[in-house]
């Protein structure tokens, strides 16, 4: 499979028009399959269309800042709450609309910024998409996934990546 | 005995739950601030060359990061016992300047702001910085964007990244400013300066003007008489970066100033069995538990300790407003919980004044910026003032410089007594026996901690469509009597 380096993380000169994000702590085991996957994503599929990777590791509202100005959003998360199984690839479709306050603790004040920079004028992405990654409570700092979602993560970025070359 | 839940506490960065406990009589008996703490960081850190802490700290959450890279590259310097270079200083500075003009922004018209703007009984779904720019105007909206966009923009020319900065490294930074990035800078401080004026006007128009909310901000319920904790400058003025940690009395007398690497000496921790989060006090007047005055070692750490610590600020614009504050208020200090609001946008005043200085000062283009370090590391103290309180980075080496002890107290750590007190003494206020418990008196009691900007990296996730509110009133057998969900 061809891939390619990431060009300018969060250089902020670099607008593309589609916005791999990929959210999660990379010291906190199973929570930093975000970006892990967002990084495998961006190197899949930067040859297809006009891709950036971000790795904004921030909360809501700065997320959200950083998204001004792009058409298409792909955000990666984990989800820690939910009985299915590990490495389960939850794929949500986020109302661009005010009114719906949360998608998960990272992105608190996320709607809030967006319909902020709507309401100003601002260009706003035309259609976000989260891929909530089920994972359990990592529970301890660590480097590395769990030997489990380590296992998955080859078929999670493969199906999040047609789906995406499909788009 | 009921039970009344708030879970979790909305417009809060990261996740905490308020448990308010009513008795027989349906009056409150107790409060609980509760906190999931994410233990372990500074055991992961254990093992590590230090030289990388100033990158991997900018990840223990993603509002604050600024204030961790810089905090624990000066514990670096300290470790390494060397002193960067006037520039490398400077350019420090600047960087946390417009950091802290952007986040007190945020605080001010998104978090905090909403509760006085579009008022305390307003339907939550209006409560937000939504609501705000509607009532105070679209041309808000733009400017609040426009200064997170150049702060943002200024924290990544000097840092290198716009939201993990790299540049502080032990010794200095890795980078020099060029001259066209300082020009480039010297107009966004501009616009820095122009939109703390005009956030002031916000506030006399919005917040001063209205009787009812100075009448709030004064009462009893939303005032605690406790120790303040700020760093100041050799001048005793207010500052973020550097200086001497000062410690006034609830009459305003001081009772310690110190150097940061001497924290241990004066803080001490207390522990209750009901969180795992620990409350630091005043070591030499004691822990006496959750009361206030004198005989108390509880201490409060924020915008506005920090003013109350201070002889003034050390810039013109930001002291002519902090002035008006302590004449409006009666004097100083001031211990009106409330009141931090005020003391958050006078602190973003200074952050703007004293990135303008910063940028137009000749030194800070100077292509000295780092001292390299040359000596066994040991171990070190940095200390930045965050903008949630005093932040302590700790650490302790072998003489290779891997990393044997690692401490951290970061600023809503020190707050935790306060703001538990706060939250009671708003619900011992304000649930009265027979009256109904609405939302807006919820949120009233929400605005009692909310006031700190208190900050838990957020590490748990929910799916999309959960509320972020929670109220549950249980009676005395644990039976739910009623819930209310918001989002």
């Amino acid at each position: 499979m061809e891939t390619c380096s990431p060009r300018a993380n969060e250089a902020e000169d670099e607008l593309g028009t589609i916005a791999i994000v990929g959210l999660g702590n990379p010291f906190y085991g199973d929570d930093g399959v975000g970006p892990l996957v967002a990084q495998r994503l961006y190197e899949i599929l930067c040859h297809k269309a006009d891709f950036v990777l971000l790795e904004p590791g921030a909360s809501g509202f700065r997320l959200a800042e950083r998204l001004v100005g792009y058409q298409r959003v792909v955000i990666i998360d984990a989800f820690t709450n939910s009985p299915l199984e590990v490495g389960t690839v939850n794929r949500v479709a986020i109302l661009n609309s005010p009114g719906c306050s949360l998608l998960t603790l990272h992105t608190v004040g996320f709607h809030d910024g967006l319909a902020l920079a709507r309401m100003v004028g601002l260009e706003v992405p035309r259609s976000i998409v989260l891929y909530g990654i089920v994972i359990r409570e990592p529970g301890c700092f660590s480097e590395t996934l769990s030997a489990e979602l380590t296992a998955k993560l080859p078929q999670i970025v493969e199906a999040i990546a047609a789906e995406q070359m499909r788009q | 005995m009921q039970k009344i839940t708030i879970d979790p506490i909305t417009r809060l960065e990261g996740h905490g739950k308020i448990v308010i406990f009513l008795n027989e009589e349906g009056e409150v008996a107790n409060c609980y601030f509760q906190v999931p703490e994410l233990r372990g960081f500074e055991t992961f850190c254990v093992g590590r060359p230090v030289e990388e802490m100033p990158r991997i700290t900018t990840r223990i959450c993603g509002v604050c990061p600024e204030a961790h890279h810089i905090a624990s590259a000066k514990a670096c310097d300290a470790v390494y016992r060397v002193e960067p270079p006037s520039a490398a200083r400077k350019l420090r500075e600047l960087l946390y300047s417009a950091f802290f003009a952007g986040d007190h922004t945020l605080h001010f018209y998104a978090l905090g702001g909403p509760d006085f703007v579009v008022g305390p009984d307003a339907p939550p779904a209006e409560r937000n910085i939504l609501g705000v720019i509607k009532k105070v105007g679209l041309e808000a909206g733009g400017k609040v964007i426009e200064l997170r966009k150049r702060a943002q923009r200024v924290v990544s020319l000097v840092g290198g990244k716009a939201i993990h900065p790299v540049t502080a490294v032990p010794g200095g930074v890795a980078k020099p400013l060029s001259a066209e990035e300082r020009d480039e800078i010297i107009e966004h401080t501009k616009y820095f300066v122009e939109f703390g004026k005009f956030t002031f006007a916000v506030f006399n128009d919005v917040v001063l003007k209205n009787r009812a909310y100075v009448d709030m901000i004064l009462s009893d319920t939303y005032t605690q008489r406790v120790y303040s904790m700020g760093t100041v400058d050799q001048n005793n003025k207010v500052n973020f970066y550097d200086g001497l940690v000062r410690v006034v009395d609830p009459d305003g007398e001081e009772l310690v100033k110190f150097h940061p690497r001497d924290y241990l000496q004066v803080l001490e921790e207390h522990v209750e069995p009901w969180t795992y989060l620990k409350f630091p006090f005043l070591k030499r007047v004691g822990w006496k538990g959750f009361v206030d005055g004198k005989e108390s070692g509880v201490y409060f750490a924020t915008p506005l300790s920090r003013l109350n610590v201070a002889d003034g600020m050390a810039t013109p614009l930001a002291q002519e407003e902090y002035e008006r504050m302590y004449a409006t208020l009666g004097g100083k200090p001031v211990h009106h919980t409330l009141a931090t609001h005020w003391a958050r946008i006078i602190e973003l005043m200074y952050a703007a004044e004293r990135a303008a200085e910063l940028a137009h000062d000749e030194e800070i283009i100077s292509t000295h910026v780092r001292t390299i370090p040359t000596a066994t590391p040991s171990e070190g103290v940095g200390c930045v003032e965050a903008p949630r309180g005093t932040l302590y980075h700790h650490y302790v080496t072998d003489e290779r410089g891997l990393l044997t002890k690692v401490n951290l107290i970061v600023g809503t750590t020190n707050n935790h007594a306060p703001i538990t007190m706060s939250i009671r003494k708003a619900a011992f206020g304000l649930i009265q026996r027979g009256k109904e418990i609405s939302d807006g008196v919820l949120n009233r009691i929400e605005m009692a901690f909310r006031a700190y900007d208190p900050c838990f990296g957020c590490a748990t996730h929910s799916l999309p469509g959960k509320m972020p509110l929670e109220v549950q009133v249980l009676d005395s057998h644990g039976n739910l009597l009623a819930s209310r969900k918001r989002g």
